[in-house]
C-alpha cells in the first residue's frame, strides 16, 4: 500500500471512526482500525462487533492494499502532525507515515483478521432529515435502561406505521416518546437500536454530516451519511406494548413555567435524599409546594411555585433527577403535567409543540410514606 | 416365695455409682482435683501413667483430713462439705454428694495419704475394690495425696470401653486445664509418664491463666467481657469473629468455678455476636459466671456438667447484652498481614517483571487479623483520593496507612442497616413501576410471600393481588438498581424458605438477603464520587467492620507494614 493524503482529511476521517473503537476488549484486533486503500480513496473502519463504521477519505492511491493498526496511537500521531501532504506506506506488516521531515512507523495486524463489516443491509428505507432525527433521538434516548436483564429496554425503539415514525425509550421508571408525521409514506417496521449507535449518529450529524437514508433490516440498521456508513446490530425484541401503559385519561392538569419550575426543583432537590432524590409535590389550586428532606445531612427544603391548577388537592413524590431530565428536553415555555393518583403514571408534555410532532414523557411516582 | 426386694450391699451400690461418676480416667482426675480445690489447696499436682489406666495421683497442699475422716471418706455419702439438707441449696464447693471417693475406690486400688495441720502425724488408708485393707500413720506435709492404681481392674467391661490412650489423655488434659482456668489462684501441674504437660503458676487474673493455657496470641484476639449486677457477675473473653472455628471445643462456661455446658447460655453469647459471625462459625469464648448459689441447682447430674438456673431467661438476656456491648464497643477492624514467604516470592518475581500488580489469587493469600482501631478511621482525612482495585476493592488513604474496602461487603452493610431501619418503622421509598411484574410462585414460596409481604412493603416493595400462584409487584425500593425481572425477590423468598420459614430473626434474614441482592457486586465500576459516598455511608453504619454475613468489610494496612517491607 502506498498513498498520498492530506493530514487534515486523514485526521478528520480517523476522528469519525475513533469513538467506535472499544476502550477495553478481549479481542485485540478491535483496538485497531482497518485502513483499506482502493481506487479513489482510503476507507477507514472500526467496529466493536455491535456497532461498525466505515468512512472514505480522499487520497491519491499509488498502490492499493490494506492493514490494521492500533487506533489510539495512530490517531495521536496524526493529530499532532502539521497540516501538510503526507504519504502512507505499508508492507503488510508495518504502517509508516511520512511527513516532510518525519517518519512514524507502527506495527500492524493483517487486514484479513479484521471482522467483516455488515455491508449491504437490506430492508425498509426511510429518508428523514438528519437534524430532525437527531433531535428525536435526543428527546428520547435519555430514558433508556441500563439493566441488562431486560435487553429490549436497553435499546431505543424505532417504529413506523406508514404515516408516522415514533421513537421510544423507557427504563420502567420513566418513558419518552416522540412521534413525527412523515411527508413521504413508507411501509411499517419496528427496530430496537442500541443507544451507542445513536449517540454516534447524533455526533456525526451535529458535526456536519448529511444523513442520506436509513435502512432498517432484520438484524442490522444502516445509516448512510454519504462518505460515512454507520451500522448497528439490532436488539432482539419484543419491545413491551407501550401504548397500553400510557394513560389516556389523566384529568388533573397542571401547567408550569418550565424555567421557574425547573430551577425551583433543582434548588429543593439539593437537599433531597442522596439515594432516592425524592421531591414531594403538594399540588393545590394555583400553587405547588415542593419539598425534600435528607436524613443523612439533616437537610430540609420547601418552596412554593405558582402554577395553573384547578383540581382537587394532590400529593405525590418524584425522583427529582427524572423530573429535571424531562423538563430539560421540553422546548416550550410552559409544560403541562397530566396527573391522576399518587401511585399512577404521570404525563409531561410541552404546551406548545410543532404541528407534525407529538412529544410526551411519562414518569412513575415514588410512593409517599405518611 | 422368697423376698425379692433387698437392700443392695454397699460395695454394689458404690459400683453402680461408679458407673455414673467414674466414666473414664478423666472423671477420676476431675473428682480428685475438685476435692483438692475444695480443700483450699494452692498447689495441685496431677500425675498419670498409661493415660490414667495404671496410675492417677493427685497431690495437694490443702487442709488435709483427720485419720477418722480418712477412713470415713471412703464410705458412701461421707462428705465434709454438706452438713444437712439446708446446705444443699447453698453449694459453693465443687463436690458435695460424698460419692466420688467411695465410687473410685470401688473400681480401683486406692491409697489415701493425708495430713491435717493440727494433727501430729498423717494417715494412710489403703483400699482395694472398695474394701479398706490397711490404715496406718505416715509422715507428710499438710495436704492430701490420692493414688489410684489399676482403674477398673474389677470391672473388665468398663475397661474394654476405654478409648485409645491418646484419647483418654486428651480428656484428662481438658479436665485439668478447664479447672485450672476457673482457679487462676491455684498452681497446677500435670505429668504423664514423668513428662510435664501443664505447668501453670499462680496468677491473680483469669486472663493470665487463660494465656498460660491458650497462648498470648489467642487472648490478644479476644475482647474482654465484664458485667456486674446484684447477685450476678459475668467476666470473660469473647474471641473476635475471625478466630471462630467450626467446632465447639473452646466455648467454655464456668458457673462459680464449675465448668458447665448450657445451650441457653451458648445461645445468648452467639446471639450477642449477631451478624458479626459468618454462618456456621462458632466463636471462641471463656465466660465465668459468679452467681448467687440460690440461683443455681447443680444437683442435676452426678458429674455436675449441667446445672439448672432459676432465672434462666434473665441470665440469658444479661449475657446477651453484655456480650453485645463488649463486641460492639471493642471495635474490631481487621488488619492485613501479608504472609511472609508468599510476599517475598511475589516481590522477587515482581522485580523481574516490568509491571507489578496484585492478582486476585495473590490477594487471597492475604491473611486477615483484627485489632481495635476505631481511632484511625475517625481520623480518615477528608477529600482523599480513592482507587478501585480490580473493580472489587476500594483503596483509601488513612492517617497511618491504607484501608482496602470490599465494595460488595460494604454496600451490603449499608443496605442492611437501611433495611433494618425500614423494618423498624421508617418505611423505605418505593418507586412505582411502569411495567408491574407478575411473579409465579410455588405454594411454599407463596406461603412465605404472604408472611413477609408486610415487611417487603416496609422495605419499599409494592406487592398486591395474591392470585392463584402469582403476585404482582408494582413498586420496588427506590435505591434498587438491578431489578431485572424480579429474580432477586424470588431468590430472597427462597432463602427465607431454605432457612426454615418464618421464625426468629426473620427481619435480619430478610435484610441480609436483600442487602446481598441489592448491593453493588464485585466487578461493578465505581466513580470516585460513588466510592466516596459508599465509604462515608459505611462509616455511618453501626457496625462498619463486617458485612451482614460476618465477613470483614475492610482491612487496614499500616504504614509500618509498608516501611518494614521496603526495608526502611
Amino acid at each position: 500500500m502506498k498513498i498520498k493524503i492530506k493530514q487534515s482529511n486523514f485526521s478528520e476521517g480517523i476522528q469519525k471512526v475513533f469513538s467506535i473503537v472499544p476502550i477495553r476488549t478481549t479481542l485485540p484486533i478491535l483496538s485497531n482500525i482497518l485502513l483499506d486503500a482502493k481506487e479513489g480513496g482510503l476507507n477507514v473502519s472500526a467496529t466493536d462487533l455491535d456497532v461498525s463504521i466505515c468512512t472514505k477519505i480522499a487520497a491519491e492511491v499509488e498502490q492499493p492494499g490494506s492493514i490494521t493498526v492500533l487506533a489510539r496511537k495512530f490517531a495521536e500521531v496524526l493529530r499532532e502532525l502539521p497540516n501538510a501532504p503526507l504519504s502512507l506506506e505499508s508492507d503488510g506488516e508495518r504502517v509508516c507515515i511520512l511527513s516532510e521531515r518525519g517518519r512514524y512507523s507502527l506495527m500492524g495486524l493483517p487486514a484479513e483478521d479484521f471482522p467483516r463489516l455488515p455491508s449491504g443491509v437490506e430492508g425498509t428505507t426511510i429518508q428523514p432529515e438528519g437534524d430532525v432525527l437527531a433531535e428525536m433521538i435526543r428527546k428520547t434516548s435519555f430514558t433508556v435502561s441500563t439493566d441488562e436483564s431486560r435487553p429490549a429496554l436497553t435499546g431505543v425503539l424505532f417504529k413506523a406505521d406508514g404515516k408516522r415514525i415514533s421513537i421510544v425509550a423507557t427504563d420502567g421508571h420513566r418513558l419518552a416518546e416522540v412521534r413525527k408525521d412523515l411527508s413521504v409514506p413508507f411501509s411499517t417496521f419496528e427496530a430496537i437500536v442500541p443507544p451507542k449507535a445513536l449517540s454516534h449518529l447524533t455526533g456525526l450529524i451535529s458535526g456536519g454530516e448529511q444523513l442520506k437514508k436509513v435502512v432498517v433490516g432484520e438484524t442490522y440498521i444502516a445509516f448512510d451519511l454519504g462518505e460515512t456508513q454507520l451500522y448497528s446490530r439490532l436488539i432482539e425484541g419484543p419491545y413491551p406494548d407501550i401504548e397500553r401503559v400510557i394513560p389516556q385519561a389523566n384529568e388533573k392538569k397542571m401547567i408550569v413555567n418550565n424555567e421557574d419550575f425547573s430551577s425551583a426543583v433543582r434548588r429543593v432537590a439539593a437537599l433531597s435524599d442522596t439515594d432516592t432524590h425524592q421531591v414531594c409535590f403538594s399540588i393545590r389550586k394555583g400553587t405547588v409546594k415542593l419539598s425534600a428532606t435528607s436524613q443523612e445531612m439533616g437537610g430540609e427544603a420547601t418552596e412554593e411555585v405558582d402554577v395553573q391548577y384547578d383540581n382537587e388537592d394532590l400529593d405525590l413524590g418524584y425522583n427529582a433527577n427524572y423530573i429535571l431530565d424531562i423538563l430539560k428536553r421540553m422546548k416550550s415555555d410552559e409544560v403541562i403535567f397530566e396527573l391522576d393518583t399518587p401511585v399512577s403514571a404521570g404525563i409531561v408534555k410541552p404546551v406548545t409543540q410543532p404541528e407534525d410532532e407529538d412529544y410526551l414523557c411519562l414518569i412513575m411516582p415514588l410512593r409517599l410514606n405518611d | 416365695m422368697p423376698d425379692r426386694i433387698r437392700v443392695l450391699p454397699e460395695n454394689l451400690v458404690n459400683k453402680i455409682a461408679a458407673g455414673e461418676v467414674v466414666e473414664r480416667p478423666a472423671s477420676v482426675v476431675k473428682e480428685l482435683v475438685e476435692n483438692s480445690i475444695d480443700a483450699g489447696a494452692t498447689r495441685i499436682t496431677v500425675e498419670v501413667k498409661a493415660a490414667g489406666n495404671s496410675l492417677i495421683r493427685v497431690a495437694d497442699n490443702g487442709t488435709g483430713i483427720s485419720s477418722e475422716g480418712a477412713v470415713l471418706a471412703l464410705k458412701r455419702h461421707a462428705t465434709s462439705k454438706l452438713q444437712d439438707d439446708s446446705n444443699l441449696t447453698d453449694i459453693l464447693t465443687l463436690g458435695f454428694r460424698g460419692e466420688a471417693l467411695p465410687s473410685i475406690a470401688s473400681v480401683s486400688q486406692l491409697a489415701l495419704e493425708t495430713h491435717q495441720a493440727e494433727d501430729e502425724t498423717g494417715t494412710k488408708v489403703v483400699a482395694e475394690a472398695g474394701a479398706i485393707k490397711d490404715v496406718s500413720a505416715v509422715g507428710r506435709d499438710t495436704g492430701t495425696t490420692v493414688t489410684v492404681r489399676n482403674l477398673f481392674f474389677n470391672t473388665p467391661a468398663r475397661r474394654k470401653f476405654l478409648k485409645a490412650d491418646s484419647t483418654e489423655m486428651r480428656h484428662i488434659t481438658t479436665v485439668v486445664s478447664n479447672l485450672a482456668l476457673a482457679y487462676p489462684e491455684i498452681s497446677f501441674r500435670l505429668l504423664h509418664e514423668q513428662r510435664e504437660l501443664l505447668h501453670l503458676d499462680r496468677h491473680d487474673s483469669y486472663r493470665a491463666r487463660a494465656e498460660g493455657i491458650f497462648g498470648k496470641t489467642l487472648l490478644e484476639q479476644t475482647v474482654p467481657l465484664l458485667f456486674r449486677s446484684e447477685g450476678t457477675g459475668i467476666e470473660g473473653f469473647l474471641g473476635k469473629p475471625e478466630i471462630a472455628k467450626t467446632s465447639r471445643a473452646h466455648q467454655l462456661f464456668f458457673v462459680n468455678g464449675r465448668p458447665i455446658t448450657s445451650r441457653t447460655l451458648t445461645h445468648a453469647v452467639i446471639a450477642g455476636y449477631g451478624t458479626l459471625l459468618p454462618k456456621g462459625a462458632r466463636p471462641f469464648f471463656l465466660i465465668f459466671l459468679h452467681l448467687d448459689p440460690q440461683m443455681i441447682d447443680v444437683n442435676v447430674h452426678p458429674t455436675k456438667k449441667e446445672v439448672r438456673f432459676s432465672k434462666e431467661r434473665f441470665l440469658h438476656d444479661q449475657l446477651f447484652h453484655a456480650g453485645r456491648r463488649s463486641l460492639h464497643t471493642g471495635e474490631i477492624i481487621p488488619e492485613m498481614q501479608l504472609e511472609e514467604a508468599a510476599g517475598l516470592q511475589r516481590l522477587k518475581r515482581a522485580a523481574q517483571q516490568t509491571s507489578f500488580s496484585f492478582s486476585q489469587a495473590e490477594f487471597a493469600q492475604v491473611k486477615v487479623v483484627r485489632e481495635p482501631a476505631g481511632q484511625e478511621i475517625a481520623e480518615r482525612q477528608p477529600s482523599v483520593s480513592m482507587w478501585q482495585l480490580h473493580q472489587k476493592y476500594i483503596l483509601a488513604h488513612i492517617k497511618n496507612g491504607l484501608i482496602a474496602v470490599d465494595q460488595h461487603a460494604a454496600a451490603e452493610r449499608v443496605i442492611y442497616e437501611e433495611v433494618m431501619g425500614n423494618l423498624a418503622g421508617k418505611p423505605g421509598t418505593a418507586q412505582q413501576l411502569l411495567f408491574p411484574l407478575v411473579l409465579e410462585l410455588t405454594p411454599p414460596q407463596l406461603q412465605v410471600m404472604e408472611d413477609v409481604a408486610p415487611l417487603l412493603e416496609l422495605m419499599g416493595f409494592g406487592i398486591r393481588e395474591f392470585g392463584p400462584g402469582t403476585v404482582v409487584v408494582d413498586a420496588i425500593p427506590a435505591g434498587l438498581k438491578h431489578w431485572g425481572r424480579g429474580e432477586a425477590l424470588v431468590e430472597i423468598i427462597d432463602e427465607v424458605l431454605d432457612s426454615g420459614g418464618v421464625s426468629f430473626g426473620l427481619k435480619q434474614r430478610l435484610a441480609t438477603s436483600y442487602a446481598c441482592k441489592a448491593a453493588i457486586k464485585a466487578g461493578d465500576k465505581l466513580s470516585p464520587e460513588e466510592m466516596q459516598v459508599l465509604v462515608d455511608r459505611l462509616f455511618a453504619t453501626k457496625e462498619p467492620f463486617t458485612c451482614p454475613h460476618g465477613r470483614p468489610t475492610l482491612i487496614k494496612i499500616p504504614l509500618e507494614e509498608f516501611d518494614q517491607r521496603f526495608g526502611r
